[in-house]
């Protein structure tokens, strides 16, 4: 096997991720083309286990339903988004639509989705591309954030830890409403928002948004602060 | 050039006292918390022609009491607190007031002071006079002079305050508020005395006070009392009126995060006090009136908080849910308590490793970590009783299940008895129209016994579809997917291209048909969302058009097409989603299976919403075969159905749902429309 060139950076292996020990499979057969090494991943304790087994020259394809089962405690978005911020190339594989608002919180390090449909070695290889730029702060118009003002409008759902909203982003599109995670734990003001949705008020903050990002599924909120 | 130094204009004056001023109520308050501060066991508030611009308050105490220095180096000094929440005063009482801000902004209420404050033992007091006008006519604040001077007034130890001239009047909402917040300032839940008595001369005041005399503790359904120990460990316990635990629970039984790790808060103790507010709760003999105990929860109800045996606001103060309580109980109603049928406090003494800070225009904590965590704390005890008096409640319902027939039994044995005591006459009158009454509801629960059979499997159906669209949508899909794109790959590979075309055709096949998988299992997972059986503001176009959507495929493979012709207005009303849906999703089946019996070619349905006045009116029209009923009413009823495979509730439903939402249905069995059936249905609505 031999190591792709991708951005300057030499990948030699990828890393298959999923419960499904027949989809792992088929993940090496889609990436045959790309001659590289590929590596099933068969049960997850922690992020801990993935960083420690990588490196820089390494890959990842990953599924997002994982903790359903014994496989994993945690589930796709975490694992692409964990990968991301330690600067290895990681690309979410699924086709499921309904994650989107979950999937959100964290799809600021999560830059490329690939539909099961459309998962080959090209498509991987330009994820891989995708995310080695970014690490150098290379963002794609459609990626790069700008701060900007959000409308949250709704609560759509509460937990301990998550407050899901329905909010609007006026500067990227004003009649779009668009379904949000926040982590209490990352964004102090979460009782206030609660507060004035409650109260019948819509509540107003900023956060870094992909602008020019082209349908919603990519869109991303990051950094929220009161105002 | 030296000796320079910041200069203030009086504008700031203006920005500290009346922009941080929150409400009169609040204002007065601070100087009775410097009273308070000074050791004083009594502080009386006068209040003279306020009704109207101009009058004047006048609060006096029998407390320590200020000399010409502390006036000049303490109470004249904006900004600067020389209380220290960890150092207590003479009486051990610590701190309640700060900087000195929330002073000012009661000053300001006149347009101009006066302060007498006399020191124990001593003959003469120093006093001092400040008027406003003034300060608004010099360029800055130090530009005006102030003078202390030593009078011989004759006084007893303590400070008197006089606000003269109001800016404006108080009303008697505010003095209600301000009765209320001082009432509650020490610490009212203990029988025991606080030593600290504020008497506020006012109508208003009695009539809260008496209210807060009561004291109805003892006419609760649960008390709640947990605690935070040093450690961050959390621990409840579930008490009757009289005390007894019913119910403890640990430190994991409390915690809902999963790591179960320590609360990050101060020390603390809860006690929460949930009534049940039923008339048949209060007739018992307990002695005490369902609405006396409705208007003292409806004063004083909320969770308060206390630090060290002093009111923190705005806590629990009136239209305050710092917890949100009321919206946890809108979300899940049942067992959960509300601002209005529950009362309780925090104590918390803030001397310990984990501290909370006030904020400096003391409108509560500063909402950090430390605070979240004790909101956290106190929602999840909440959680945690909730999820018990759910287990009692159902426990409870099995009971009432189980009994209900001996109750029936029981109580028939009654009525013939008393019916054997009628005179002979009209014995058997009365005996015969029983028999035909008790028949007659012997049918009707008989009828309701098979709705609920048929409803709850149908429930049964929706979950397991749910289910398995759940699972579908996952894996199997996927890998169905995945194989055929390796199949397309290996293909192009292996075989010659003038063989290619067919495999790819089948191919497409394939891909168009898992297409249509994927829609039909979001479409049942869609319909069973948790969040669309919440009540909230429900667009109805919008409703539609994603209904529209979801059941694309649905109609695509009956040759059937939906036109849309939608108000150009956005009518809404308040429901849930589901409602909405389950009203517009039946009729829609309704269509399509008329069509599918008929086997008409012409399939369109058309779904149309207009506004008249405070309604909207929906219709959906169809060009089937129409209603061919004779008694056209019956097709409400359940069971009553034409199609053999149907289960006869699509029809049931739409009718019930429109009744919950306050509105109306009627059918057209063939519409001018498109010929087939038409409903109309006409909503309430609340905007548009």
């Amino acid at each position: 096997m031999q190591a792709l060139n991708i951005e300057g950076r030499d990948i030699s292996r990828v890393f298959l991720i999923d419960d499904d020990p027949s989809v792992r499979e088929l993940y090496e057969y889609h990436l045959d083309d790309l001659r590289v090494d590929t590596e099933e991943i068969f049960h997850i304790s922690g992020m801990d286990q993935l960083l420690n087994a990588s490196n820089d020259h390494d890959g990842f394809v990953c599924d997002f339903h994982l903790n359903n089962s014994r496989y994993s405690p945690i589930n796709g978005d975490v694992i692409v988004s964990s990968l991301y911020k330690k600067n290895i190339p990681a690309v979410l594989c699924s086709r499921d639509v309904d994650t989107i608002s979950s999937v959100r919180r964290l799809r600021h390090s999560i830059p490329c989705i690939i539909e099961a449909r459309n998962l080959n070695g090209e498509s991987v290889m330009d994820a891989f591309a995708t995310c080695i730029r970014e690490f150098s702060g290379n963002f794609s118009s459609i990626r790069r954030p700008w701060p900007t003002l959000i409308r949250i409008e709704n609560i759509v759902q509460e937990s301990p830890t998550i407050l899901r909203v329905a909010v609007v982003v006026p500067g990227w599109e004003s009649q779009s409403i668009i379904e949000v995670d926040i982590s209490k734990d990352e964004v102090g003001f979460c009782s206030e928002i609660v507060k004035s949705i409650k109260g019948g008020d819509v509540y107003r903050c900023k956060a870094q948004v992909n602008l020019d990002a082209e349908s919603q599924t990519d869109i991303y909120i990051k950094d929220w602060i009161s105002i | 050039m030296s000796d320079v130094h910041f200069r203030f204009s009086p504008n700031i004056l203006v920005r500290l006292g009346e922009e941080l001023n929150q409400g009169s109520d609040q204002s007065i308050l601070e100087l009775i918390k410097n009273s308070y501060d000074a050791d004083a066991k009594t502080c009386t508030v006068e209040l003279i022609n306020t009704t109207v611009p101009g009058g004047s308050i006048i609060v006096s105490d029998d407390g320590d009491g200020m000399s010409n220095d502390s006036i000049k180096n303490s109470w004249l000094v904006l900004g600067k607190s020389t209380k220290n929440s960890l150092q207590t005063t003479r009486l051990g009482r610590t701190p309640s007031g700060s900087k000195g801000l929330g002073r000012l902004a009661a000053l300001r209420m006149g347009r101009s002071v006066r302060l007498e404050s006399t020191l124990e033992n001593s003959s003469a007091s120093s006093v001092l006079d400040v008027n406003w006008d003034k300060f608004d006519n010099a360029s800055t604040v130090e530009d005006v002079d102030l003078t202390i001077q030593s009078l011989a007034l004759g006084k007893g130890k303590g400070t008197t305050t006089e606000l003269k001239g109001l800016r404006s009047a108080i009303r008697s909402e505010e003095l209600k508020r301000l009765a209320r917040v001082v009432l509650l300032l020490t610490d009212p839940f203990e029988d025991k005395e606080s030593g600290f008595k504020v008497d506020l001369k006012s109508k208003e005041f009695d009539e809260i006070k008496k209210l807060l005399s009561s004291k109805y503790f003892d006419s609760c359904e649960y008390h709640l009392s947990a605690s935070l120990d040093e450690n961050g460990k959390a621990s409840a316990q579930i008490l009757d009126w009289q005390g007894k635990v019913l119910h403890a629970g640990t430190h994991e039984d409390i915690r809902r995060q999963k790591d179960m790790g320590a609360y990050l808060s101060p020390i603390c103790k809860l006690d929460f006090w949930a009534f049940l507010l039923k008339s048949e709760n209060f007739s018992s003999g307990k002695g005490v009136n369902l609405k006396d105990v409705r208007e003292w929860l409806k004063h004083f109800g909320g969770v308060h908080v206390y630090q060290d045996e002093v009111r923190v606001s705005p806590y629990g103060g009136g239209g305050d849910d710092w917890l949100g309580i009321n919206l946890i109980r809108t979300q899940n109603p049942e067992e959960r308590p509300s601002t209005n049928n529950s009362i309780g406090k925090i104590s918390l003494s803030n001397k310990g490793m984990r501290v909370l800070v006030q904020k400096t225009d003391r409108s509560g904590f500063i909402e950090d970590d430390t605070f979240t965590e004790l909101k956290t704390f106190t929602i999840d005890c909440l959680e945690w009783m909730a999820k018990w008096r759910l287990l009692q409640a159902e426990r409870r319902r099995q009971g009432e299940r189980a009994s209900a027939p001996a109750a029936a039994t029981k109580e028939k044995a009654n009525l013939t008895e008393i019916i054997s005591e009628a005179p002979p006459r009209i014995r058997q009158k009365i005996t015969a129209a029983f028999d035909q009454y008790a028949k007659s509801r012997d049918k009707e629960a008989d009828n309701l016994r098979k709705e609920i059979q048929l409803y709850r499997t149908l429930s049964t159906a929706g979950i397991t579809a749910a289910t398995f669209a759940h699972e579908s949508h996952g894996n199997p899909l996927k890998v169905i997917e995945l194989s055929t794109s390796v199949l397309e790959i290996k293909m192009k590979q292996a075989i010659a291209a003038d063989k290619q075309p067919i495999i790819v055709t089948l191919i497409e096949k394939i891909r168009k048909a898992l297409d249509a998988l994927s829609t039909l299992s979001s479409a049942t997972l869609s319909l069973v969302r948790a969040n669309k059986r919440r009540i909230g503001k429900v667009e109805i176009n919008s409703v539609i058009v994603q209904i529209e959507k979801m059941m694309l495929p649905f109609y695509t493979a009956r040759d059937t097409s939906i036109k849309l012709k939608l108000s150009a207005q956005n009518p809404f009303l308040r429901c849930s989603e589901a409602a909405l849906e389950s009203i517009l999703t039946n009729l829609l089946n309704n269509a399509l299976n008329a069509f599918r019996r008929e086997n008409s070619n012409n399939r369109i349905i058309e779904i149309s919403t207009s506004i008249d006045g405070d309604t909207c009116v929906i219709v959906v029209a169809d060009s089937g075969p129409g209603i061919s009923q004779r008694n056209v009413s019956e097709i409400w009823l359940p069971g009553i159905t034409s199609d053999p495979d149907g289960t006869g509730l699509g029809l049931t439903i739409v009718k019930d749902t429109v009744k919950d939402l306050g509105g109306e249905v009627h059918v057209t069995p063939r519409g001018d429309l498109l010929g087939g059936a038409e409903f109309k249905i006409t909503l309430p609505i609340i905007g548009s």
